[in-house]
């Protein structure tokens, strides 16, 4: 069967780890290092969805937090099938910017699905996890297909992200 | 034993390379030596092809003379010639890489034999050949060093110096391929393997820019461009406008509901108000084959190609490049450089708008595929970023890098990019835009419902984009010509008729006959091989007549190939009258092909030369800094049809420059007439060596403090500067370089006036082409 190609996208405040998500995810690495993106960066990943045995072409774009040109999201944006919405657990703000996020991208894209991420879990205490996480539940919104805590720098849930969003994108 | 004697004969003569003669004098040395080295009969690989191979004959004779200050003119050029087999081979083995493989595998060989108890045939061989070296190279100073080595030391040296040898090559070739790629006719896909990592990284970089840096940067451009190209070319307004008029009155009306209406008739409007509302991007799709295709666009295009027509059928001379030149607007040379490069599609993408998917793809090279999938995200961003957050409404129609192009044509839910090495016909852009709209018109539902799998899109969509793939050949953008415009063509005709009277007459026959000689001048113009004769062709009602001069009858058949199909297509007989003999290529071309190719070679690390072309002999002066370049040079400048002789008038070393402008203490104002006096120097220096740039080194004594003293040293370093320019010397010739506070050369002991100084350093410049 053929390949079916899906754009993806990654959206959040500046510096929450969306770069380091997905450097994760198609490089296996993490680095320290902060390198802010600028613009947009394409990565590609093929992804084999097990109960089916589909291959899926994740075409994942790295888009900016820290965007001066707030207008050029939406084009960014456009067309994407799934999105991942990440926050950084450390940082309130970047958590209570969420909600933006997640109205952008459906609203942009209003048949897309999409996974709130909740990165840099190996920061945080674990009693304070579960508060968070109760906090920062989309839940209501049928289209946000879960909430999920991540790490990208102990490679916690960062795959298990990306493939329930890909298994989610074929269905829909 | 005869066998491995001569393999072993082969493998000196390959070994012994000339590291050039006079390598080992020093430079300032009176003795002047010359070799003559036969044409080299192949060339790399890489470096063969677009250059006609009309000089081939043996006879001819490059000259190699490494001179020093004193003149030439009482040497004997065939004093010291080696055999003929030997320089041969000499130059085979620095061709490519390969041949050194094969050396080396011959070392390897050779090894054996030794184990295998020969060694007393084999070091016969070598001394015999040892002394038939020595006696060939007449003392040159290469062969001494091989005197009676043991057999095992002296393969191992050898090796070692294969070893670097290769080693130099490796890392001149990737150079040399990027620096003369330009020339390159056939070997595209070495220039696809240069190129293809760094667009890669190119569209990377564009968008790991600064943004604010790019925006700005394509802004300012933009705008002007727009603004000039609607003033000066009609014709390029109806191509900007066109594929996006649709576009623009969908976002007029959002603007000025009330103006549209009235323009386009309140029914109207409203009929595309409508429409609009509800569905835009099915709107766009809908107008632009309509008329993205038609009326503005094709008025003003055919009304730039009627004046293009009519500029030749006036023209005496008939079809020259000048004129051809003229009508693009370029300069001759640009125009043979641009005919000379070879346009080739590499890949054709047809993308979704918004997702960046792609729909569908043909890349002609499947050795080196571009990573279509990034390549196309990229794109998709880069164009919404151009075409939202620079300029709304407009469209990004090109990418340039370097020699490669990525044209951009936007319709309803999608684009295509086409990337392109080498430069397009104009007529391009109208295929790409055709190939667009019927796909558009064909298939837009099924691009609008695309969802990345690539099974909903019919086979044919494929199709058509390689149809789209296989351009340049001259018959196809004709027949485009033909087919798509002959009412408007005609409708523009009669207009002109009636303004052209006097030559109504004519006007058919001429436009047609004109039509067809273009044809064949620009046919025979695309081959390599004759592009540099002056062959001409005359129609008439039932001929075409070829005339003209070529160097054999192997080109004499070319030529009737080719012409033949044209006549056939125009059902014409074809008279091939051209003559087949030695005649020399036009000097004016051979003239402009060695200052270009020179220009080139100056690009090459090393290299600073000025040829000078006269009576088939070409003059290099200058500084080529190593051997390797000296080959290069060779092979190019000897390569060029027309060219007999190449006189190497080069140094090997820059010249040292001694004069020193002392300073006062703390001072840095030029302390007297003497020391001005000796700006004189350097101006007279610069205009000696044309080719080298100076750098000024400005140095202090060890009072003070080490920021005082840097200051003052780059005060001392402008004031030379100044006053040098002050007097006449080009500022882009000198430049500051400030070095360590001390000078290098002066000790602690000697008196300290002689650290305050500023000092010159020649080098040469690393230039660009112009
Ligand atoms: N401890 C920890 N640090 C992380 C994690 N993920 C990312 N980081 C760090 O957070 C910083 C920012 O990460 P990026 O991935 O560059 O952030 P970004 O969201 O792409 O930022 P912008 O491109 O500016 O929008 C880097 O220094 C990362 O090393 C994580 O899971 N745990
Ligand atoms: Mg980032």
């Amino acid at each position: 069967m053929s390949t079916v190609s899906k754009k993806i996208c990654l959206i959040g405040d500046f510096s929450v780890g969306k770069t380091s998500l997905i450097r994760r995810f198609v490089e296996g690495v993490f680095s320290e290092k902060y390198l802010t993106t600028i613009g947009t960066k394409i990565s590609r990943k093929v992804v084999n969805l097990k109960p089916s045995s589909k291959e899926i072409d994740l075409i994942i774009w790295d888009i900016e937090g820290r965007t001066k040109f707030k207008s050029i999201v939406p084009n960014y944006i456009k067309g994407a099938t799934g999105a991942i919405i990440v926050g950084d657990l450390s940082r309130q703000e970047t958590l209570d910017h969420l909600p933006a996020h997640i109205e952008l991208f459906f609203q942009t894209n209003p048949k897309g699905v999409a996974i709130v991420a909740l990165n840099k879990s190996d920061i945080i205490e674990k009693h304070k996890l579960t508060k968070l996480l109760e906090l920062n539940n989309f839940g209501s919104n049928s289209q946000i297909i879960k909430t999920i805590v991540t790490s990208a720098k102990n490679n916690t849930n960062v795959d298990r992200a990306f493939t329930e969003l890909a298994e989610n994108m074929v269905d829909s | 034993m005869p066998d491995s004697i001569d393999k072993l004969i082969d493998l000196l003569l390959d070994v012994e390379t000339p590291v050039n003669p006079t390598n080992s004098e020093p430079a300032s040395s009176p003795k002047e030596q010359q070799s003559l080295l036969t044409k080299p009969e192949k060339k790399p690989a890489f470096l063969a092809q677009k250059i006609p191979s009309t000089v081939e004959s043996k006879d001819s004779v490059i000259e190699i003379s490494h001179e020093t200050a004193a003149d030439n003119n009482n040497t004997e050029p065939n004093s010291t010639e080696p055999s003929l087999a030997e320089s041969e081979t000499n130059l085979a083995a620095i061709e490519t890489p390969q041949p050194i493989e094969v050396v080396e595998e011959s070392v390897a060989k050779v090894a054996e034999v030794v184990l295998d108890d020969r060694i007393q045939a084999i070091s016969s061989a070598i001394s015999s050949l040892k002394e038939q070296n020595i006696q060939e190279t007449n003392n040159n100073g290469f062969s001494t060093d091989f005197v009676n080595p043991g057999i095992d030391d002296w393969i191992l040296e050898k090796e070692a110096r294969l070893n670097e040898l290769a080693d130099s090559l490796n890392n001149l070739i990737p150079l040399m391929m990027e620096l003369l790629s330009v020339k390159v006719n056939d070997s595209q896909e070495l220039i696809l393997q240069t190129m293809i990592p760094l667009m890669d990284r190119a569209i990377q970089e564009r968008s790991s820019q600064d943004l604010d840096k790019m925006s700005l940067a394509i802004a300012r451009i933009l705008p002007d461009a727009i603004a000039q190209e609607i003033k000066i070319e009609p014709k390029s307004m109806g191509k900007a406008i066109a594929p996006e008029l649709a576009l623009s009155i969908e976002e007029q009306i959002r603007l000025d509901q009330d103006a549209v209406s009235l323009a386009l008739g309140s029914e109207m409007g409203k009929a595309i108000k409508a429409q609009i509302e509800l569905e835009k991007d099915a709107m766009v799709d809908a107008l632009y084959p309509v008329i993205g295709n038609t009326i503005s666009k094709y008025l003003a295009e055919e009304i730039g190609r009627i004046n293009q027509k009519v500029e030749n059928s006036l023209s005496r001379e008939g079809i020259s490049r000048k004129i051809r030149a003229k009508m693009r607007g370029i300069s001759e040379a640009e125009l043979i450089l641009q005919e000379s490069i070879v346009c080739k599609v590499q890949a054709i993408f047809l993308i979704q708008k918004d997702s960046g998917l792609i729909i569908c793809e043909v890349q002609p090279d499947k050795e080196h595929p571009l990573e279509s999938d990034l390549v196309a995200g990229m794109l998709t961003a880069i164009r919404s970023f151009a075409n939202d957050c620079i300029i709304s409404g407009s469209e990004l129609s090109e990418i340039d890098y370097g020699n490669f192009e990525i044209l951009l044509e936007a319709a309803g839910y999608c684009y295509i990019a086409v990337v392109i090495s080498g430069q397009p016909k104009p007529e391009f852009r109208d295929r790409i835009r055709e190939t667009l709209s019927k796909l558009v018109m064909q298939y837009g539902d099924k691009i609008e419902n695309y969802q990345g799998d690539t099974s909903t899109i019919p086979p044919s969509v494929k199709l058509v984009l390689k149809d789209l793939a296989n351009i340049e050949t001259d018959e196809t953008s004709e027949a485009n010509q033909k087919k798509s415009a002959p009412i408007l063509l005609w409708l523009i005709l009669i207009i002109l008729a009636s303004i052209l009277l006097p030559w109504g007459i004519f006007k058919y026959h001429a436009v047609k006959s004109q039509r067809i000689t273009e044809k064949v001048a620009v046919q025979l113009d695309n081959n390599p091989q004759l592009s540099v004769y002056r062959l001409q062709s005359q129609v008439d009602r039932k001929n075409i007549t070829i005339t003209g001069k070529v160097s054999s009858s192997h080109l004499r058949n070319l030529a009737q190939e080719i012409v033949s199909e044209i006549a056939q297509e125009e059902k014409l007989n074809l008279d091939n009258q051209i003559i087949a003999v030695d005649v020399p290529a036009d000097p004016t071309f051979t003239t402009q092909e060695v200052t270009r190719v020179s220009q080139l070679l100056n690009q090459l690390t090393g290299v600073g030369i000025v040829s000078d072309y006269q009576d088939y002999r070409v003059t290099i002066t200058g500084f080529i800094l190593d051997t390797v370049s000296t080959e290069t040079v060779t092979s190019y400048i000897s390569n060029i049809p027309g060219v007999k002789q190449v006189v190497f008038n080069v140094k090997q070393e820059l010249p040292t420059v001694d004069t020193r402008i002392y300073f006062d203490s703390q001072e840095s104002e030029i302390k007297n007439s003497t020391e001005a006096g000796k700006i004189d120097f350097i101006k007279r220096f610069l205009e000696e060596y044309p080719t080298l740039n100076l750098r000024v080194i400005p140095h202090s004594d060890s009072k003070g403090s080490k920021s005082f003293n840097q200051k003052l040293t780059l005060e001392r370093a402008k004031t030379v500067y100044q006053t040098a320019i002050s007097q006449g010397v080009d500022p882009n010739r000198l430049e500051i370089v400030s070095e360590e506070l001390f000078p290098p050369d002066v000790t602690p002991d000697q008196p300290l006036w002689l650290s305050r100084h500023v000092r010159f350093e020649p080098f040469i410049p690393e230039k660009t082409l112009p």
